[in-house]
């Protein structure tokens, strides 16, 4: 009772470890928050290094049924696996020997493992036991195994499962993870053009916006003229307007000019707004006058005081200016949809879009198409989230 | 000033053609592409085009219809269903700014140690060397992924020891900075109802609830949803009793009292669907009627000590407040009548929710989607840079007065960061209004069975897939009437935060 009554800051001996175990704590409750926040993209992730089969099972691990499908499994490690169930006497491969011709000259990769999918389930051996005495199952397999009725994901999960626990020397652990599924992505739609489209469109609009809102804003903070405040506030009652109302015009503008499916028709009209002109207006206001006082008793035109000394002195403002248009533009969705017929002209928002309407039931190479999308994401933020940050706070936010 | 020298004339003409050469590039992108189509916009919105009637086949003539599109807007149904949808949607706003307010208060904490860095650092190492210890004695060895999802929150904590706040503030902030089709495609298939993770792990948890339902008695049940009425009946009359001090105090406006009342009474209202409790919504009408005569009678007797500059002084503030409490006791409600149909949905087991696909779930699917998003938003970090901003004495002053950390909150920050909670109650608002688009897109199509249209994905529909230009522009017109008007009560009320 006493302690505490006392101004904490005179007895540093009882606060020390109170304040410890407060900061321990804190830290504690932001890592849960963090940790539950990042675990819907965790799921992404090991879903995309799953194969199908996998996918809705509870546990979020890619198992082990990946290692008989193609790619994961060598031509070498084919052969030793064959050869071991010929020469092995256990009853498991006494039954597959049965059932598989495994010396059969045509025999390959992917025969063998459609074969074996087909046979280790739907033979006896499910009501035999014994068939696997010797073979040290896992509880999954095992609990899997004495299911009476089971769907078919879960028969083939079964198979990969049994697969692995009876010939887990010949299938190593890391083959687990299907990478094989990011470059299935690649081989089913053109996701490298729908990345370079995506980076395309959003750069020139960058440097579009970048360009034209700077010198706008360079006319409104430092240059004197009637009229100018204004215009100004002309310019700023625009940005009131809802893009959706300007969506259906904008369109039929699009036809008229002839540029519905071309990349000027999806840069031109995102690339001049009020709101980058406002953005650095209020930012160029902040510099201080007399630069441009000095720039003027030393005869610097118009145009050299923008491009030699206010352009450098805005740049954090052009730079939190160029990311939020960047990734605005990298994310931006509606405009492309309707704009954008030819599938090889799709930015990325439009062709995960188009992956999910036709092969958006492989939920693994869908998973994987995000992941890589959102990757560049994060990076971008982990790298410059100063300017961001910083550019939010600025009173930057939009929508 | 009446006579100008034809030299200083000459002079603001060139500086008037210079300044036009910087802004020349950017104006004329303004006026083609947002200028422009807002007049064309209006014109469109006031004549008959409809892509069914007017193309390459039919050769229909354009004509003006006057106000026809806008009173279609009411005759039809969908558009006050889509309105409906949208609002719905926007009953999440209130829970994602006060997430996104904790958010910011935690991590604006001083999660320094001083110099017992090494002394956190030991504890963090000796947390992980255990539970790695304990998950392979007691045999969970065998689940990895608990292992796997426990190192990384430990690989968190360790980053966060190092790194401080920034690193938590980048993991808060990847859900918002990433949204984006990318992410409501990772949720479409987090809620796919079969092989989702949401329901494969809910579905064994509400098993084990089905059996403890059916061996609780149903009475209890029912006591708890009495409990839930009478929760939502004292919230009512506390926030009254707080409008009606604040009236008294001189901080509100009679006529800014008006909306919030309202607002407050809708929940009771709500009840009056639920068929087989009409007898508690009865009650619930009664109370809320004599908590309300109650309270204008103690209005009427006691007077106000001081008066408001204006009758609609402090309607900002007191609007967004009871926009909240509203929501919340919709919640109340809601946790209270699923408390009481429990037993018989319990009687066939519960199933776990069809979410996207099922027409009551697929809102508040999105809803808890959005507070994902949301929590570590811009508006965390408005809040952030709100919080460093408030002064320090005013925390000391506290102090000197004894002040529980509560108390400290509610009559230091809160109050503080008041203006920024306007402001982030306006634009949501905005924000809201307009939302909801993508979403549909790629998530739900709008359904199912149009659950999930909202204003911005009607107008998409109307505009590019059945063609009917012209309602489409309408219906923009009329989002944008509704958007202008919430801009309108920011100038009304947000200028007194302004000029603070």
């Amino acid at each position: 009772m006493s302690m505490t009554d006392q101004p904490s800051s005179f007895d540093h001996d009882a606060a020390k470890p109170r304040r410890l175990l407060q900061a321990l704590g804190l830290h504690l409750l932001l890592t849960v928050i963090s940790l539950s926040l990042v675990l819907p993209f965790l799921w992404m992730f090991l879903t995309s290094l799953k194969p199908l089969a996998e996918v809705g099972v509870g546990d979020w691990l890619p198992a082990h049924s990946a290692t008989i499908e193609g790619g994961q499994f060598s031509e070498q490690r084919f052969q030793q696996f064959r050869q071991s169930i010929i020469d092995s006497d256990r009853p498991l491969d006494a039954f597959l020997r049965e059932s598989i011709d495994f010396t059969a000259p045509e025999m390959t990769r992917s025969s063998l493992a459609t074969q074996l999918n087909r046979t280790i389930i739907s033979g006896a051996s499910v009501h035999t036991p014994e068939r696997f005495a010797g073979v040290d199952l896992s509880s999954a397999t095992t609990e899997l195994l004495h299911m009476p009725q089971r769907t078919s994901r879960q028969t083939s999960l079964l198979n990969g499962w049994l697969l692995h626990d009876a010939y887990r020397e010949h299938i190593p652990a890391p083959a687990r993870l299907r990478w094989y599924n990011y470059l299935e992505v690649f081989r089913q739609i053109p996701f490298s053009r729908y990345y370079i489209n995506s980076i395309f469109v959003a750069a020139w609009v960058t440097f579009l916006q970048v360009l034209t809102s700077s010198m706008a804003a360079f006319a409104f903070a430092r240059l004197e003229w009637p009229g100018r405040d204004k215009i100004f506030v002309l310019y700023l009652s625009t940005m009131m307007l809802p893009g959706l109302v300007m969506m259906i015009p904008n369109y039929q503008i699009m036809i008229a000019f002839g540029l519905v499916d071309t990349m000027t028709g999806l840069i031109l009209p995102a690339a001049f707004t009020a709101f980058g002109t406002f953005l650095l207006r209020q930012f160029m206001l902040t510099i201080p006058k007399s630069l441009d006082e000095a720039a003027c008793i030393d005869g610097a035109s118009p145009w050299r005081l923008y491009w030699d000394i206010i352009l450098p002195m805005a740049r954090p403002g052009i730079i939190t200016l160029a990311i939020f248009t960047f990734m605005g533009t990298y994310h931006s969705f509606f405009w492309p949809l309707v704009m954008l017929k030819a599938q090889h002209k799709y930015t990325l928002p439009i062709g995960l879009l188009y992956f999910d309407s036709t092969q958006g039931q492989e939920t693994n190479l869908l998973m994987a198409a995000v992941t890589m999308s959102v990757i560049p994401m994060i990076l971008i933020f982990i790298f410059l989230q100063k300017y961001l940050v910083k550019g939010i706070q600025l009173g930057a936010v939009k929508g | 000033m009446s006579q100008t020298s034809p030299s200083s004339s000459r002079r603001r003409w060139r500086e008037f053609l210079t300044a036009m050469g910087f802004l020349g590039p950017n104006i004329l992108g303004v006026l083609v592409f947002t200028i422009f189509p807002v007049l064309f916009s209006v014109l469109l919105a006031f004549t008959n085009w409809d892509l069914r009637l007017h193309n390459m086949y039919k050769d229909n003539s354009l004509n003006w219809v006057g106000f026809d599109n806008f009173v279609r807007l009411f005759t039809e149904a969908d558009f006050v269903r889509f309105l409906g949808n949208t609002l719905f949607l926007m009953m999440g706003i209130p829970f994602a700014v006060a997430g996104s307010l904790i958010a910011a208060i935690l991590l604006s904490k001083d999660t320094r140690a001083g110099g017992g860095r090494t002394f956190l650092w030991l504890i963090a190492a000796s947390a992980l060397i255990a539970s790695c210890a304990l998950l392979t004695v007691i045999g969970m060895g065998t689940s990895a992924m608990i292992i796997l999802v426990t190192g990384l929150g430990c690989g968190m904590l360790a980053l966060g020891l190092t790194g401080g706040v920034t690193v938590y503030r980048t993991f808060f902030y990847t859900p918002h900075f990433t949204a984006g089709v990318a992410t409501f495609l990772l949720w479409k298939k987090l809620y796919n109802p079969r092989t989702g993770p949401i329901n494969t792990a809910l579905q064994p948890a509400l098993d084990s609830l089905t059996v403890a339902v059916q061996l609780l008695s149903p009475s209890l049940l029912r006591g708890a949803f009495w409990i839930a009425l009478l929760l939502m009946a004292t919230l009512f009359a506390m926030t009254l009793r707080k409008l009606r001090q604040s009236w008294a105090d001189g901080d509100l406006g009679g006529r800014a009292m008006l909306l919030p009342i309202i607002l407050l009474t809708i929940p009771t209202l709500v009840t009056w669907n639920w068929e087989r409790t009409r007898a508690a919504s009865w009650l619930l009408i009664v109370a809320v009627a004599a908590i309300l005569l109650w309270q204008g009678a103690l209005k009427a007797i006691r007077g106000r000590q001081h008066h408001p500059p204006t009758p609609t002084y402090g309607g900002g503030t007191a609007l967004i407040n009871a926009l909240m409490i509203m929501v919340l006791q919709l919640v109340i409600l809601g946790l209270g009548a699923t408390l009481h149909a429990l037993p018989a949905m319990a009687a066939d087991g519960l199933a776990a929710p069809q979410w996207l696909h099922d027409p009551h779930w697929a809102k508040p699917s999105l809803m808890i989607m959005g507070f994902w998003g949301a929590l570590g938003s811009n508006n965390m970090l408005l809040y952030l840079a709100a919080l460093t901003n408030v002064p320090q004495e005013l925390y000391e002053a506290a102090d000197i007065d004894g002040a529980s950390p509560r108390q400290r909150f509610w009559h230091v920050t809160w109050p503080q960061l008041a203006p920024t909670t306007f402001f982030i109650g306006v634009m949501s608002t905005i924000g809201g209004l307009q939302g909801g688009f993508e979403m549909a897109r790629t998530m739900t199509k709008g359904g199912p069975d149009g659950a999930t249209t909202t204003l911005s994905y009607f107008i998409y529909i109307e505009g590019f897939e059945t063609g009917r230009l012209s309602f489409a522009a309408a219906v923009a017109w009329a989002l944008f009437v509704l958007v202008f008007s919430i801009t309108l009560f920011n100038w009304k009320f947000g200028n007194k935060y302004v000029n603070d």
